[in-house]
Protein backbone atom coordinates (compact mmCIF):
# COMPACT_ATOMS: atom_id res chain seq x y z
CA UNK A 1 0.00 0.00 0.00
CA UNK A 2 2.62 2.80 0.55
CA UNK A 3 4.69 1.27 -2.15
CA UNK A 4 1.78 2.71 -4.00
CA UNK A 5 1.07 6.18 -2.75
CA UNK A 6 5.20 6.57 -2.69
CA UNK A 7 4.98 5.37 -6.83
CA UNK A 8 2.38 7.54 -7.68
CA UNK A 9 2.83 10.82 -5.04
CA UNK A 10 4.97 12.46 -8.00
CA UNK A 11 2.07 11.60 -10.39
CA UNK A 12 0.05 13.18 -8.04
CA UNK A 13 1.98 16.30 -7.23
CA UNK A 14 2.71 17.04 -10.85
CA UNK A 15 -0.90 16.50 -11.53
CA UNK A 16 -1.33 19.06 -9.04
CA UNK A 17 1.23 21.72 -11.02
CA UNK A 18 -0.66 21.19 -13.84
CA UNK A 19 -3.83 22.60 -12.24
CA UNK A 20 -2.40 25.70 -11.77
CA UNK A 21 -1.03 25.97 -15.39
CA UNK A 22 -4.31 25.07 -16.50
CA UNK A 23 -6.30 27.49 -14.70
CA UNK A 24 -3.82 30.52 -15.70
CA UNK A 25 -4.02 29.05 -19.22
CA UNK A 26 -8.46 28.66 -19.18
CA UNK A 27 -8.35 32.58 -17.40
CA UNK A 28 -6.81 34.02 -20.95
CA UNK A 29 -8.95 32.10 -23.48
CA UNK A 30 -12.20 32.25 -21.29
CA UNK A 31 -11.97 36.16 -22.01
CA UNK A 32 -11.24 35.31 -25.72
CA UNK A 33 -8.08 36.34 -25.62
CA UNK A 34 -5.61 33.29 -27.58
CA UNK A 35 -2.44 34.08 -25.48
CA UNK A 36 0.08 31.19 -24.81
CA UNK A 37 2.08 33.11 -22.38
CA UNK A 38 1.25 31.18 -19.50
CA UNK A 39 4.54 29.64 -19.74
CA UNK A 40 6.90 32.62 -20.06
CA UNK A 41 5.14 33.87 -16.71
CA UNK A 42 5.94 30.23 -15.19
CA UNK A 43 9.56 30.43 -16.15
CA UNK A 44 9.65 34.24 -14.65
CA UNK A 45 7.99 32.48 -11.71
CA UNK A 46 10.28 29.58 -11.39
CA UNK A 47 13.84 31.45 -11.77
CA UNK A 48 12.91 34.30 -9.43
CA UNK A 49 11.71 32.35 -6.57
CA UNK A 50 14.70 30.01 -6.91
CA UNK A 51 16.96 32.89 -7.23
CA UNK A 52 15.51 34.54 -4.44
CA UNK A 53 15.15 31.42 -2.35
CA UNK A 54 18.62 29.73 -2.66
CA UNK A 55 21.37 32.51 -3.62
CA UNK A 56 19.10 35.47 -1.17
CA UNK A 57 17.74 32.97 1.37
CA UNK A 58 14.59 35.09 1.22
CA UNK A 59 11.47 33.30 3.18
CA UNK A 60 9.92 31.17 0.20
CA UNK A 61 6.12 32.08 1.05
CA UNK A 62 7.75 35.79 0.75
CA UNK A 63 9.30 34.75 -2.91
CA UNK A 64 6.32 33.34 -4.05
CA UNK A 65 3.84 36.43 -3.17
CA UNK A 66 6.51 38.12 -4.98
CA UNK A 67 6.40 35.53 -8.05
CA UNK A 68 2.99 36.18 -8.56
CA UNK A 69 3.26 40.43 -8.23
CA UNK A 70 6.20 39.87 -10.69
CA UNK A 71 3.19 37.24 -12.69
CA UNK A 72 0.71 40.17 -12.44
CA UNK A 73 3.19 43.45 -13.51
CA UNK A 74 4.46 41.07 -16.59
CA UNK A 75 0.77 40.27 -17.77
CA UNK A 76 -0.06 44.33 -17.15
CA UNK A 77 2.87 45.08 -19.33
CA UNK A 78 2.46 42.31 -22.29
CA UNK A 79 -1.48 43.35 -22.23
CA UNK A 80 -0.15 46.96 -23.70
CA UNK A 81 1.16 46.25 -26.53
CA UNK A 82 -1.11 43.23 -27.91
CA UNK A 83 -3.80 45.43 -26.92
CA UNK A 84 -5.02 45.48 -30.63
CA UNK A 85 -3.92 41.61 -31.69
CA UNK A 86 -6.65 38.74 -31.86
CA UNK A 87 -6.95 35.27 -32.37
CA UNK A 88 -3.50 33.55 -34.26
CA UNK A 89 -1.78 36.94 -33.86
CA UNK A 90 -2.06 36.91 -30.13
CA UNK A 91 -1.34 33.28 -30.20
CA UNK A 92 2.52 34.21 -32.27
CA UNK A 93 2.67 37.41 -30.32
CA UNK A 94 2.67 35.65 -27.26
CA UNK A 95 4.84 32.73 -28.55
CA UNK A 96 7.31 35.26 -29.05
CA UNK A 97 7.29 36.49 -25.56
CA UNK A 98 7.98 33.13 -23.97
CA UNK A 99 11.02 32.14 -26.41
CA UNK A 100 12.32 35.63 -25.26
CA UNK A 101 12.36 34.77 -21.60
CA UNK A 102 13.08 31.21 -21.93
CA UNK A 103 16.33 32.61 -24.18
CA UNK A 104 16.98 35.20 -21.27
CA UNK A 105 17.19 32.08 -18.80
CA UNK A 106 19.74 30.36 -21.38
CA UNK A 107 22.16 33.40 -21.63
CA UNK A 108 22.31 34.57 -17.89
CA UNK A 109 24.04 32.03 -17.22
CA UNK A 110 25.48 33.77 -14.17
CA UNK A 111 22.44 34.31 -12.70
CA UNK A 112 20.05 31.40 -13.86
CA UNK A 113 22.90 28.61 -14.51
CA UNK A 114 21.83 28.67 -17.98
CA UNK A 115 21.48 25.46 -20.10
CA UNK A 116 22.76 23.71 -17.01
CA UNK A 117 20.27 24.55 -15.41
CA UNK A 118 19.62 25.73 -11.89
CA UNK A 119 19.86 23.00 -9.16
CA UNK A 120 19.70 22.88 -5.82
CA UNK A 121 17.25 24.70 -4.55
CA UNK A 122 16.12 24.03 -1.43
CA UNK A 123 12.48 21.87 -1.48
CA UNK A 124 10.32 23.57 0.83
CA UNK A 125 7.27 22.66 -0.89
CA UNK A 126 5.05 19.22 0.08
CA UNK A 127 2.25 17.45 -1.63
CA UNK A 128 0.25 19.36 0.86
CA UNK A 129 1.60 22.69 0.07
CA UNK A 130 0.08 21.92 -3.68
CA UNK A 131 -2.79 20.81 -2.12
CA UNK A 132 -3.35 24.02 -0.50
CA UNK A 133 -2.54 26.34 -3.33
CA UNK A 134 -4.81 24.38 -5.61
CA UNK A 135 -7.59 24.54 -3.24
CA UNK A 136 -6.83 28.31 -2.80
CA UNK A 137 -6.87 28.74 -6.41
CA UNK A 138 -10.41 26.67 -7.43
CA UNK A 139 -12.11 28.89 -4.51
CA UNK A 140 -11.15 32.14 -6.88
CA UNK A 141 -11.46 30.47 -10.18
CA UNK A 142 -15.10 29.85 -8.61
CA UNK A 143 -15.55 32.90 -6.78
CA UNK A 144 -14.39 34.76 -10.49
CA UNK A 145 -16.60 32.97 -12.99
CA UNK A 146 -19.77 33.87 -10.81
CA UNK A 147 -19.00 37.18 -10.35
CA UNK A 148 -19.80 39.86 -13.12
CA UNK A 149 -15.86 39.99 -14.04
CA UNK A 150 -16.15 36.29 -15.11
CA UNK A 151 -19.68 36.77 -17.47
CA UNK A 152 -17.83 39.90 -18.96
CA UNK A 153 -15.14 37.02 -19.67
CA UNK A 154 -17.87 35.27 -21.31
CA UNK A 155 -18.98 38.14 -23.07
CA UNK A 156 -16.11 38.70 -24.67
CA UNK A 157 -15.03 35.37 -25.77
CA UNK A 158 -18.59 35.46 -27.45
CA UNK A 159 -18.88 38.52 -29.42
CA UNK A 160 -16.30 41.60 -28.66
CA UNK A 161 -18.59 44.17 -30.29
CA UNK A 162 -21.66 43.03 -28.31
CA UNK A 163 -19.96 43.38 -24.78
CA UNK A 164 -18.42 46.37 -25.61
CA UNK A 165 -22.55 47.87 -27.01
CA UNK A 166 -23.69 46.12 -23.54
CA UNK A 167 -20.36 48.83 -21.64
CA UNK A 168 -17.72 46.12 -21.13
CA UNK A 169 -14.50 47.56 -21.75
CA UNK A 170 -12.41 45.21 -23.89
CA UNK A 171 -9.24 46.63 -22.75
CA UNK A 172 -9.98 46.58 -19.51
CA UNK A 173 -11.33 43.03 -19.41
CA UNK A 174 -8.25 41.81 -21.50
CA UNK A 175 -6.15 42.82 -19.64
CA UNK A 176 -7.40 41.68 -16.08
CA UNK A 177 -7.57 38.14 -17.81
CA UNK A 178 -3.57 38.76 -18.52
CA UNK A 179 -2.74 39.92 -15.30
CA UNK A 180 -4.67 37.17 -13.70
CA UNK A 181 -3.18 34.55 -15.78
CA UNK A 182 0.22 36.14 -15.18
CA UNK A 183 -0.23 35.82 -11.05
CA UNK A 184 -1.25 32.27 -11.58
CA UNK A 185 1.86 31.27 -13.32
CA UNK A 186 3.75 33.19 -12.09
CA UNK A 187 3.05 31.33 -8.54
CA UNK A 188 3.06 28.07 -9.66
CA UNK A 189 6.05 28.00 -11.84
CA UNK A 190 7.46 29.48 -7.91
CA UNK A 191 6.18 25.95 -6.39
CA UNK A 192 7.34 24.24 -8.99
CA UNK A 193 10.90 25.40 -8.42
CA UNK A 194 10.68 24.71 -4.71
CA UNK A 195 9.02 21.27 -5.27
CA UNK A 196 11.78 19.67 -8.03
CA UNK A 197 15.32 21.00 -6.72
CA UNK A 198 16.20 21.72 -9.96
CA UNK A 199 14.63 23.74 -13.43
CA UNK A 200 16.00 24.41 -16.44
CA UNK A 201 14.80 26.78 -19.28
CA UNK A 202 13.68 23.81 -21.36
CA UNK A 203 10.94 22.78 -18.85
CA UNK A 204 8.92 26.84 -20.33
CA UNK A 205 9.60 26.08 -23.90
CA UNK A 206 6.87 24.29 -26.56
CA UNK A 207 6.14 21.64 -24.95
CA UNK A 208 5.01 23.18 -21.43
CA UNK A 209 2.97 25.56 -23.48
CA UNK A 210 1.23 22.83 -25.55
CA UNK A 211 0.75 20.94 -22.49
CA UNK A 212 -0.96 23.88 -20.66
CA UNK A 213 -3.54 23.93 -23.75
CA UNK A 214 -4.19 20.40 -23.60
CA UNK A 215 -5.66 20.45 -20.10
CA UNK A 216 -7.92 23.42 -21.23
CA UNK A 217 -8.74 21.37 -24.54
CA UNK A 218 -9.69 18.40 -23.12
CA UNK A 219 -11.14 19.60 -19.94
CA UNK A 220 -12.98 22.56 -21.31
CA UNK A 221 -12.32 26.50 -21.09
CA UNK A 222 -15.47 27.74 -19.83
CA UNK A 223 -15.99 25.91 -16.26
CA UNK A 224 -13.96 26.03 -12.72
CA UNK A 225 -13.75 21.73 -13.07
CA UNK A 226 -12.77 21.27 -16.85
CA UNK A 227 -9.02 22.06 -16.32
CA UNK A 228 -8.76 19.41 -13.16
CA UNK A 229 -10.10 16.91 -15.73
CA UNK A 230 -8.18 18.33 -18.65
CA UNK A 231 -5.35 17.96 -16.07
CA UNK A 232 -6.06 14.81 -14.65
CA UNK A 233 -6.52 12.94 -17.92
CA UNK A 234 -2.96 14.13 -19.24
CA UNK A 235 -1.28 12.95 -15.67
CA UNK A 236 -3.57 9.56 -16.37
CA UNK A 237 -2.82 9.19 -19.16
CA UNK A 238 0.96 8.14 -19.52
CA UNK A 239 0.30 5.65 -16.85
CA UNK A 240 -2.58 4.01 -18.45
CA UNK A 241 -0.61 3.97 -21.99
CA UNK A 242 2.02 1.96 -19.94
CA UNK A 243 1.67 -0.72 -21.76
CA UNK A 244 1.81 0.56 -24.95
CA UNK A 245 5.15 2.23 -23.72
CA UNK A 246 6.89 2.71 -27.22
CA UNK A 247 3.77 3.39 -29.14
CA UNK A 248 2.39 5.85 -26.04
CA UNK A 249 2.98 9.49 -28.05
CA UNK A 250 1.45 7.94 -30.67
CA UNK A 251 -1.74 6.99 -28.80
CA UNK A 252 -1.91 10.01 -26.85
CA UNK A 253 -1.85 11.71 -30.38
CA UNK A 254 -4.35 9.59 -31.56
CA UNK A 255 -6.71 10.46 -28.46
CA UNK A 256 -6.33 13.71 -28.80
CA UNK A 257 -7.39 14.03 -32.42
CA UNK A 258 -10.39 11.49 -31.42
CA UNK A 259 -11.53 13.91 -28.40
CA UNK A 260 -11.47 17.46 -29.75
CA UNK A 261 -13.44 15.57 -32.99
CA UNK A 262 -16.28 14.42 -30.90
CA UNK A 263 -15.87 16.54 -28.02
CA UNK A 264 -14.81 20.15 -29.46
CA UNK A 265 -15.96 21.28 -25.54
CA UNK A 266 -13.73 19.30 -23.71
CA UNK A 267 -15.31 16.47 -21.51
CA UNK A 268 -16.34 18.78 -18.76
CA UNK A 269 -18.12 21.35 -20.46
CA UNK A 270 -19.49 19.11 -22.88
CA UNK A 271 -21.39 17.32 -20.15
CA UNK A 272 -22.54 20.67 -18.76
CA UNK A 273 -23.46 21.72 -21.77
CA UNK A 274 -25.64 18.22 -22.26
CA UNK A 275 -27.03 18.01 -19.26
CA UNK A 276 -28.14 22.11 -19.60
CA UNK A 277 -30.08 20.82 -22.96
CA UNK A 278 -31.94 18.51 -21.18
CA UNK A 279 -32.85 20.32 -18.68
CA UNK A 280 -33.89 23.29 -20.94
CA UNK A 281 -36.17 20.60 -22.76
CA UNK A 282 -37.51 19.67 -19.74
CA UNK A 283 -38.76 22.86 -18.64
CA UNK A 284 -40.19 23.29 -21.86
CA UNK A 285 -42.12 20.39 -21.56
CA UNK A 286 -42.99 21.54 -18.16
CA UNK A 287 -44.75 24.96 -19.84
CA UNK A 288 -46.47 23.37 -22.74
CA UNK A 289 -48.11 20.66 -20.22
CA UNK A 290 -48.94 23.70 -17.62
CA UNK A 291 -50.29 25.26 -20.46
CA UNK A 292 -52.60 22.69 -21.76
CA UNK A 293 -53.83 22.33 -18.48
CA UNK A 294 -54.60 26.09 -18.15
CA UNK A 295 -56.51 26.13 -21.63
CA UNK A 296 -58.42 22.50 -20.85
CA UNK A 297 -59.48 23.85 -17.56
CA UNK B 1 -34.38 61.79 -19.49
CA UNK B 2 -32.20 63.57 -22.16
CA UNK B 3 -32.64 63.64 -25.76
CA UNK B 4 -29.85 62.12 -28.49
CA UNK B 5 -29.37 65.03 -30.91
CA UNK B 6 -26.76 64.36 -34.28
CA UNK B 7 -25.03 67.76 -35.37
CA UNK B 8 -23.89 67.62 -38.80
CA UNK B 9 -22.65 63.98 -38.77
CA UNK B 10 -20.41 62.62 -41.50
CA UNK B 11 -18.49 59.76 -41.81
CA UNK B 12 -16.16 59.11 -45.14
CA UNK B 13 -14.69 55.69 -45.86
CA UNK B 14 -11.60 56.50 -47.41
CA UNK B 15 -12.78 58.09 -51.06
CA UNK B 16 -16.35 57.24 -50.21
CA UNK B 17 -18.17 59.58 -48.33
CA UNK B 18 -21.06 57.41 -46.63
CA UNK B 19 -22.75 59.72 -44.31
CA UNK B 20 -22.55 63.38 -45.04
CA UNK B 21 -24.21 66.49 -42.43
CA UNK B 22 -27.01 64.69 -40.98
CA UNK B 23 -28.71 66.22 -38.32
CA UNK B 24 -31.39 64.27 -36.26
CA UNK B 25 -32.57 64.26 -32.75
CA UNK B 26 -34.20 61.61 -30.80
CA UNK B 27 -36.31 62.99 -28.17
CA UNK B 28 -37.20 60.93 -24.84
CA UNK B 29 -40.62 59.23 -24.36
CA UNK B 30 -41.25 59.06 -28.51
CA UNK B 31 -40.31 56.77 -31.38
CA UNK B 32 -38.35 58.55 -33.67
CA UNK B 33 -38.01 56.59 -37.20
CA UNK B 34 -34.90 56.71 -39.84
CA UNK B 35 -35.75 54.95 -42.63
CA UNK B 36 -33.78 54.59 -46.05
CA UNK B 37 -33.08 52.21 -49.29
CA UNK B 38 -30.41 49.83 -48.78
CA UNK B 39 -26.77 51.06 -48.78
CA UNK B 40 -28.35 54.41 -47.65
CA UNK B 41 -26.24 54.68 -44.25
CA UNK B 42 -28.71 53.59 -41.93
CA UNK B 43 -26.37 51.54 -39.86
CA UNK B 44 -23.68 53.58 -40.85
CA UNK B 45 -24.98 56.21 -38.33
CA UNK B 46 -26.13 54.00 -35.55
CA UNK B 47 -22.41 52.60 -35.60
CA UNK B 48 -21.26 56.00 -35.29
CA UNK B 49 -23.85 56.72 -32.24
CA UNK B 50 -22.38 53.74 -30.47
CA UNK B 51 -18.91 54.37 -30.70
CA UNK B 52 -18.31 51.60 -32.94
CA UNK B 53 -17.38 53.66 -36.00
CA UNK B 54 -15.48 56.95 -35.17
CA UNK B 55 -17.04 60.76 -36.72
CA UNK B 56 -14.90 62.23 -39.66
CA UNK B 57 -16.67 64.97 -38.72
CA UNK B 58 -19.71 66.55 -36.66
CA UNK B 59 -20.72 66.09 -33.38
CA UNK B 60 -23.43 63.98 -30.88
CA UNK B 61 -24.47 64.51 -27.78
CA UNK B 62 -27.04 63.01 -25.13
CA UNK B 63 -28.58 65.98 -23.00
CA UNK B 64 -25.54 68.01 -22.22
CA UNK B 65 -22.65 65.56 -22.56
CA UNK B 66 -20.86 65.03 -25.58
CA UNK B 67 -20.26 61.20 -26.73
CA UNK B 68 -18.79 62.46 -29.96
CA UNK B 69 -15.42 60.29 -29.04
CA UNK B 70 -16.81 58.52 -26.43
CA UNK B 71 -15.88 54.69 -26.70
CA UNK B 72 -18.14 52.30 -27.25
CA UNK B 73 -18.66 50.49 -23.46
CA UNK B 74 -18.38 54.52 -22.52
CA UNK B 75 -21.15 55.38 -24.99
CA UNK B 76 -23.30 52.35 -22.98
CA UNK B 77 -22.45 53.71 -19.37
CA UNK B 78 -23.76 57.20 -20.63
CA UNK B 79 -27.36 55.34 -21.22
CA UNK B 80 -27.63 54.21 -25.13
CA UNK B 81 -28.10 50.68 -25.92
CA UNK B 82 -28.85 49.13 -29.01
CA UNK B 83 -29.72 46.26 -31.20
CA UNK B 84 -28.33 44.95 -34.21
CA UNK B 85 -29.14 44.15 -38.17
CA UNK B 86 -27.84 40.86 -37.96
CA UNK B 87 -28.94 39.48 -34.72
CA UNK B 88 -26.25 39.20 -32.30
CA UNK B 89 -26.62 36.79 -29.12
CA UNK B 90 -24.05 35.31 -27.26
CA UNK B 91 -24.67 31.94 -29.03
CA UNK B 92 -23.33 29.34 -25.82
CA UNK B 93 -24.94 31.13 -23.04
CA UNK B 94 -28.15 30.56 -22.06
CA UNK B 95 -31.27 33.12 -22.01
CA UNK B 96 -31.44 33.88 -19.01
CA UNK B 97 -27.72 34.91 -19.25
CA UNK B 98 -27.82 36.54 -22.39
CA UNK B 99 -30.25 38.93 -20.74
CA UNK B 100 -28.13 39.04 -17.32
CA UNK B 101 -25.18 40.85 -19.23
CA UNK B 102 -26.87 43.37 -20.17
CA UNK B 103 -26.99 44.39 -16.56
CA UNK B 104 -23.22 44.88 -16.27
CA UNK B 105 -23.51 48.74 -16.67
CA UNK B 106 -25.56 48.28 -13.31
CA UNK B 107 -23.31 46.14 -11.56
CA UNK B 108 -22.39 47.76 -7.91
CA UNK B 109 -19.67 45.40 -6.87
CA UNK B 110 -15.90 46.52 -6.96
CA UNK B 111 -13.19 44.61 -9.39
CA UNK B 112 -11.72 44.01 -5.71
CA UNK B 113 -14.92 42.62 -4.46
CA UNK B 114 -15.37 40.09 -7.28
CA UNK B 115 -11.87 38.89 -7.16
CA UNK B 116 -11.93 37.52 -3.84
CA UNK B 117 -15.16 37.22 -3.24
CA UNK B 118 -16.75 39.35 -1.18
CA UNK B 119 -20.40 39.28 0.16
CA UNK B 120 -21.38 42.14 -1.87
CA UNK B 121 -20.10 40.61 -5.03
CA UNK B 122 -21.61 37.14 -4.03
CA UNK B 123 -25.01 38.59 -2.93
CA UNK B 124 -25.07 40.67 -6.64
CA UNK B 125 -24.97 37.54 -8.88
CA UNK B 126 -28.23 36.30 -7.81
CA UNK B 127 -29.75 39.73 -7.50
CA UNK B 128 -29.33 39.92 -11.69
CA UNK B 129 -30.32 36.95 -12.08
CA UNK B 130 -33.60 37.36 -10.00
CA UNK B 131 -34.09 40.29 -12.10
CA UNK B 132 -33.36 38.85 -15.39
CA UNK B 133 -36.21 36.60 -14.43
CA UNK B 134 -38.37 39.33 -14.16
CA UNK B 135 -37.62 40.77 -17.07
CA UNK B 136 -38.14 37.35 -19.28
CA UNK B 137 -41.94 37.04 -17.31
CA UNK B 138 -42.25 40.41 -18.56
CA UNK B 139 -41.57 39.29 -22.42
CA UNK B 140 -43.03 36.05 -21.50
CA UNK B 141 -40.15 34.06 -22.48
CA UNK B 142 -39.36 31.88 -19.26
CA UNK B 143 -39.80 28.70 -21.01
CA UNK B 144 -36.93 29.45 -22.89
CA UNK B 145 -34.43 30.58 -19.69
CA UNK B 146 -32.16 27.42 -20.22
CA UNK B 147 -32.04 27.38 -23.43
CA UNK B 148 -29.08 28.02 -25.37
CA UNK B 149 -29.63 31.27 -27.04
CA UNK B 150 -28.19 30.44 -30.26
CA UNK B 151 -30.78 27.33 -30.67
CA UNK B 152 -33.31 29.89 -30.46
CA UNK B 153 -36.01 30.61 -33.83
CA UNK B 154 -35.98 33.67 -35.03
CA UNK B 155 -38.33 35.75 -33.43
CA UNK B 156 -37.29 34.33 -29.93
CA UNK B 157 -34.10 35.64 -31.09
CA UNK B 158 -34.91 39.07 -31.76
CA UNK B 159 -36.68 39.13 -28.44
CA UNK B 160 -34.31 37.97 -26.59
CA UNK B 161 -31.71 40.93 -28.06
CA UNK B 162 -34.25 43.21 -27.12
CA UNK B 163 -34.54 41.99 -23.43
CA UNK B 164 -30.79 42.57 -23.16
CA UNK B 165 -31.36 45.87 -24.56
CA UNK B 166 -33.39 46.50 -21.96
CA UNK B 167 -31.70 45.48 -19.00
CA UNK B 168 -28.90 47.98 -19.61
CA UNK B 169 -31.81 50.79 -18.34
CA UNK B 170 -31.17 52.85 -21.39
CA UNK B 171 -32.35 55.92 -22.09
CA UNK B 172 -31.72 56.07 -25.42
CA UNK B 173 -32.41 52.92 -27.53
CA UNK B 174 -30.84 52.02 -31.17
CA UNK B 175 -33.41 49.46 -32.77
CA UNK B 176 -31.72 48.12 -36.18
CA UNK B 177 -34.31 46.62 -38.13
CA UNK B 178 -35.97 45.14 -35.53
CA UNK B 179 -38.75 43.47 -37.24
CA UNK B 180 -37.30 42.42 -40.35
CA UNK B 181 -38.15 38.91 -41.61
CA UNK B 182 -41.00 39.21 -38.99
CA UNK B 183 -44.87 38.82 -40.42
CA UNK B 184 -47.04 41.17 -39.87
CA UNK B 185 -48.70 40.06 -36.52
CA UNK B 186 -45.32 39.24 -34.07
CA UNK B 187 -44.31 42.69 -35.83
CA UNK B 188 -47.19 44.50 -34.06
CA UNK B 189 -46.44 42.72 -30.84
CA UNK B 190 -43.18 44.10 -30.63
CA UNK B 191 -44.89 47.62 -31.90
CA UNK B 192 -46.52 47.18 -28.66
CA UNK B 193 -43.17 46.32 -26.63
CA UNK B 194 -41.93 49.57 -28.19
CA UNK B 195 -44.98 51.71 -27.53
CA UNK B 196 -44.48 50.87 -23.51
CA UNK B 197 -40.91 51.49 -23.37
CA UNK B 198 -41.12 55.02 -25.40
CA UNK B 199 -43.68 55.21 -22.70
CA UNK B 200 -41.57 54.55 -19.55
CA UNK B 201 -39.67 57.66 -21.39
CA UNK B 202 -37.14 55.94 -23.40
CA UNK B 203 -35.92 57.94 -26.82
CA UNK B 204 -36.54 54.98 -29.01
CA UNK B 205 -34.64 55.60 -32.79
CA UNK B 206 -36.51 52.78 -34.80
CA UNK B 207 -34.19 52.11 -38.46
CA UNK B 208 -36.72 50.29 -40.69
CA UNK B 209 -37.85 49.11 -44.10
CA UNK B 210 -41.06 48.19 -43.31
CA UNK B 211 -43.21 51.93 -44.29
CA UNK B 212 -46.18 50.57 -42.62
CA UNK B 213 -44.95 49.78 -39.26
CA UNK B 214 -43.10 53.31 -39.02
CA UNK B 215 -45.74 54.77 -40.05
CA UNK B 216 -47.86 53.45 -37.00
CA UNK B 217 -45.47 53.93 -34.52
CA UNK B 218 -43.08 56.90 -35.21
CA UNK B 219 -44.43 60.77 -34.78
CA UNK B 220 -41.44 61.73 -36.35
CA UNK B 221 -39.32 60.08 -39.57
CA UNK B 222 -35.87 60.93 -41.27
CA UNK B 223 -35.08 59.57 -44.39
CA UNK B 224 -31.69 58.86 -45.30
CA UNK B 225 -30.41 58.15 -49.54
CA UNK B 226 -27.10 57.89 -50.21
CA UNK B 227 -25.65 59.34 -46.80
CA UNK B 228 -27.85 62.45 -47.21
CA UNK B 229 -31.19 63.44 -45.31
CA UNK B 230 -33.33 64.24 -47.83
CA UNK B 231 -36.44 64.44 -45.73
CA UNK B 232 -37.54 64.67 -42.29
CA UNK B 233 -41.19 65.27 -40.62
CA UNK B 234 -44.12 63.47 -39.99
CA UNK B 235 -44.49 60.09 -41.51
CA UNK B 236 -47.17 61.07 -43.82
CA UNK B 237 -45.76 63.84 -45.08
CA UNK B 238 -42.64 62.58 -45.60
CA UNK B 239 -44.28 59.38 -47.45
CA UNK B 240 -45.03 62.10 -50.47
CA UNK B 241 -42.22 64.09 -50.48
CA UNK B 242 -41.41 63.92 -54.17
CA UNK B 243 -37.25 63.35 -53.09
CA UNK B 244 -38.54 60.39 -50.96
CA UNK B 245 -40.67 58.71 -53.33
CA UNK B 246 -37.72 58.88 -55.78
CA UNK B 247 -35.61 57.57 -53.43
CA UNK B 248 -37.40 54.19 -53.11
CA UNK B 249 -39.42 53.64 -56.60
CA UNK B 250 -36.74 55.51 -58.58
CA UNK B 251 -37.28 58.23 -60.51
CA UNK B 252 -36.45 61.47 -62.79
CA UNK B 253 -33.20 63.03 -60.84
Amino acid sequence: MMNLVYTYQPLFDYFLLAIGYAYSQQMVLRAGVFSIGSAGFACIGAYGVAILVRDHGMYPLLALAIAAAIGCVGGFLLSIPLARLRGVFQAIATLAFVQIIVSLALYFDELTGGPQGFNNIPKQVQTWHLVLAVVVTVYFMYVISRSSIGRAFDALRQDETVGATLGISIRKYHMIAFVLSGALAGFFGGMQSLYSYSIEPEMFGFAFLVAALTYIILGGRGTVTGPIIGAAIMSLLPELARPLAENRQFFQGVLMMVMVAFMPHGVFDGLVLYLRKRRAAARDKNFKEANHAGAGS
Amino acid sequence: MPALVLDKVSKRFGGLLAVSDVNMEVPPGRITGLIGPNGAGKTTVVNMITGLLKLTTGSIKLGDRDITTAEAHEVAHAGVSRTFQNIRLLPEATVLENVVIGFHVHVKSSLLAQLIGLPSSLRETPQLFERGWELLKRFGMQRFADHPAGGLAYGHQRRVEMMRAVATGPQILLLDEPVAGMNDVEASELGDVFNELAASGIGLLLIEHNIRFVNQLCQQVYVLDSGAMIASGAPKDVMHNPAVVAAYLGGKK
